[in-house]
């Protein structure tokens, strides 16, 4: 689906933590995640606080005079279905997790890049997408 | 099933109307009725200027921090309610969801402008202005206002006035829309929250009847209104008739000159968006787009038609909508008629968005994206506001006919200009009658802080909205000479 306004690239980010929020969370209670405990906390805390945020950039930034069109970025090159946690293994698990924060990263680079003429939106994408970095590294990525 | 039926709010509390007659709320974008508004009688609005009258003393002696400080509270809660205004505005008036949490952002930044009151309200003086005589000129609370609201910005448009009088140690009556009344009606369950004095801020749904109501009311000391010019005169009118303070806006018929070096590209979403943004009903929406030259006008009919055939136009709850419907079955018919005139007057109709049903939402009051083309300046359509996502294409062979063009409407409320020339510019705001100007702007859109209103047709009084000056319209300056025997 194309994202062509502004509520409709904040709603799909703040989504997209929400999703992977999940997975993380599921991964937390599978006994795959055991060895990861202190990663999967902090990744989930993480996602929690970006959702916040994203909810609260688009409560703050939108003024009648920025409704302009986003053209270009589609939500459906940035989907994925992780699968469940609990039936992976401890290195699938973290195959996965790196696959998520990769896709995360690269659609907060676009989605930030999109909406540039929007700084403040911009900025809180891309430290957002900085985030999601810092997890990547976290799970070896 | 039984509809919710809205109740007035005064003295403090949510209360029923002693009307019998009541009037339908929709839902635009299904067509489907959703809440039954009172048409409140005018012993309802006596009673809410009784209550804030009542409360004005004890409110007016209340310090002008302490009184921000029931604004700081305000934003906070309606902070936290700011999706949920945002989907009922949408659910009852049909624009976008952007367009609303716009629209609601905007009304949440009239309340933090109007927390500045210390600085905002303040009066001035000078020593010796003869021997040992000083004089301070000091603004003081004036009573009670009202303020009277339109349709399409069910959330923001309150706010234009209500924050300043409140802050300014006024008490207030609101009368919404009796067509988008849920908005309000939201936020005065937040406002119920707030704990102001009883009688100190107040709302009363309905339609003529509480209208002439409060333009009568001998306690009533001023009126806001925001609506059609025909509405606006009377009410100017009538507020004259009655001594009131009165600022009235009214309609507008706004142009968009696209000089030959504009960059069409960088300006197309901009023009999209002042055309078609909440379906045209916004008094600073573009209605006629002004090509400068033949050549402009080649490019800009082929690139801007482009770009209105792209519109999503569905229901406005869709995160994916860039236009929702108008806001009624009767609007809709009204705009559908200036279409048929238009085509009658030979204007060449380039999109037609007649007949427009978004799959699901065939009941909704859509009118889909309309362009015309060769509309001359004497064709009704360039003439009268639609307030519908209509655009009438008036070339101009230069700018000294756009804005020829742009002087002669009567109306003059907003005005735009794209170009690189600084020159062009200059001539232009120097020029046109129209006293909000966009340069590379569509929507020539200002924020709280500075004063938001028209001329000519398009406003009846002096002082506008917001800005500074609102502080004006909602005190008295009173000068004081003093001198030490």
């Amino acid at each position: 689906m194309d994202l062509k306004n502004f509520g409709a690239v904040l709603t799909f980010a703040a989504d997209l933590e929400q999703g992977d929020l999940g997975f993380y969370r599921a991964a937390l209670n599978s006994p795959s995640g055991a060895g990861l405990k202190g990663e999967l906390d902090k990744i989930a805390a993480t996602l929690e606080k970006n959702r916040k945020n994203l909810l609260r950039t688009r409560q703050e930034n939108v003024t009648e005079m920025i409704l302009e069109p986003i053209a270009g970025l589609n939500s459906g090159d940035f989907e994925m279905n992780p699968g469940d946690p609990g039936a992976m293994s401890p290195e699938e698990l973290k195959k996965t997790a790196r696959k998520i924060e990769v896709r995360a990263v690269e659609f907060y680079q676009t989605a930030a890049q999109k909406i540039e003429t929007l700084k403040e939106v911009s900025r809180a994408l891309k430290m957002v997408g900085k985030k999601r970095t810092s997890n990547l590294k976290l799970i070896g990525g | 099933m039984s509809l919710p039926v809205l109740k007035n709010y005064i003295n403090g509390e949510f209360v029923a109307s002693e009307t019998t007659t009541f009037g339908d709320v929709w839902n635009p974008a299904k067509g489907e009725k959703i809440a039954r508004v009172p048409y409140s009688t005018a012993a309802d609005v006596d009673k809410a200027v009784a209550a804030a009258r009542e409360a004005f003393w004890e409110w007016r002696t209340t310090p002008p921090l302490t009184r921000a400080r029931y604004l700081f509270r305000l934003k906070e809660l309606m902070e936290e309610s700011f999706e949920d205004i945002a989907r009922t505005l949408v659910t009852e008036q049909g624009k976008a969801i952007d367009e609303s949490r716009g629209e609601v952002r905007r009304a949440i930044e009239n309340v933090e402008h109007a927390t500045g009151v210390t600085t905002l309200m303040t009066g001035y003086n000078l020593e010796d202005i003869a021997k040992d005589i000083d004089c301070s000129a000091e603004r003081q609370p004036v009573g009670v206002f009202a303020g009277i609201a339109p349709y399409n910005f069910p959330a923001m448009v309150p706010f234009w006035f209500m924050p300043y009088a409140l802050v300014s140690g006024n008490c207030y009556l609101v009368k919404p829309s009796e067509q988008v009344p849920l908005t309000q009606t939201k936020i005065f369950e937040i406002i119920d929250e707030l704990g102001l004095p009883e009688g100190v801020l107040n709302m009363v749904h309905g339609s003529r009847e509480v209208v002439n109501a409060i333009l009568d009311h001998p306690d009533i000391d001023g009126v806001s209104f925001v609506g059609s010019t025909p509405t606006a005169r009377y009410i100017y009118e009538r507020c004259g008739a009655t001594g009131k303070r009165v600022q009235a806006l009214g309609g507008a018929k706004n142009a968009v000159v696209i000089m030959p070096d504009a960059n069409l590209e960088a300006a197309m979403p901009s023009l999209i968006t002042s055309f078609f943004g909440c379906s045209g009903q916004r008094c600073l929406s573009g209605s006629m787009l002004v090509p400068v030259g033949r050549e402009m006008h080649a490019r800009l009919r082929e690139e801007f038609l482009k770009a209105a055939q792209a519109m999503n136009v569905t229901d406005g709850l869709s995160e994916q909508c860039q236009m929702g419907p108008v806001v009624s079955q009767a609007h809709k018919e009204r705009v559908l008629k200036y279409i048929e005139k238009g085509i009658a007057d030979g204007a060449e109709l380039i999109l037609d968005g007649r007949g427009y049903k978004p799959a699901g939402f065939e009941n909704g009051f859509f009118v889909g994206p309309t362009v015309f083309d060769k509309v001359t300046p004497e064709m009704t359509i360039a003439k009268e506001e639609i307030f519908g996502p209509v655009v009438s294409i008036v070339p101009a062979a230069d700018l000294d006919a756009a804005i020829e063009l742009i002087n002669t409407r009567g109306f003059a409320n907003a005005a735009c200009i794209y170009t690189d020339s600084g020159k062009a510019v200059r001539k232009f705001k120097y020029e046109v009658l129209p006293s909000m100007v966009g340069v590379n702007i569509g929507i020539a859109a200002p924020m709280s802080f500075f004063p938001f209103g028209g001329a000519g047709h398009s406003m009846f009084g002096d002082l506008k909205g917001h800005g500074r000056e609102i502080f004006q319209f909602f005190t008295d300056t009173k000068v004081v000479i003093t001198r030490w025997m």
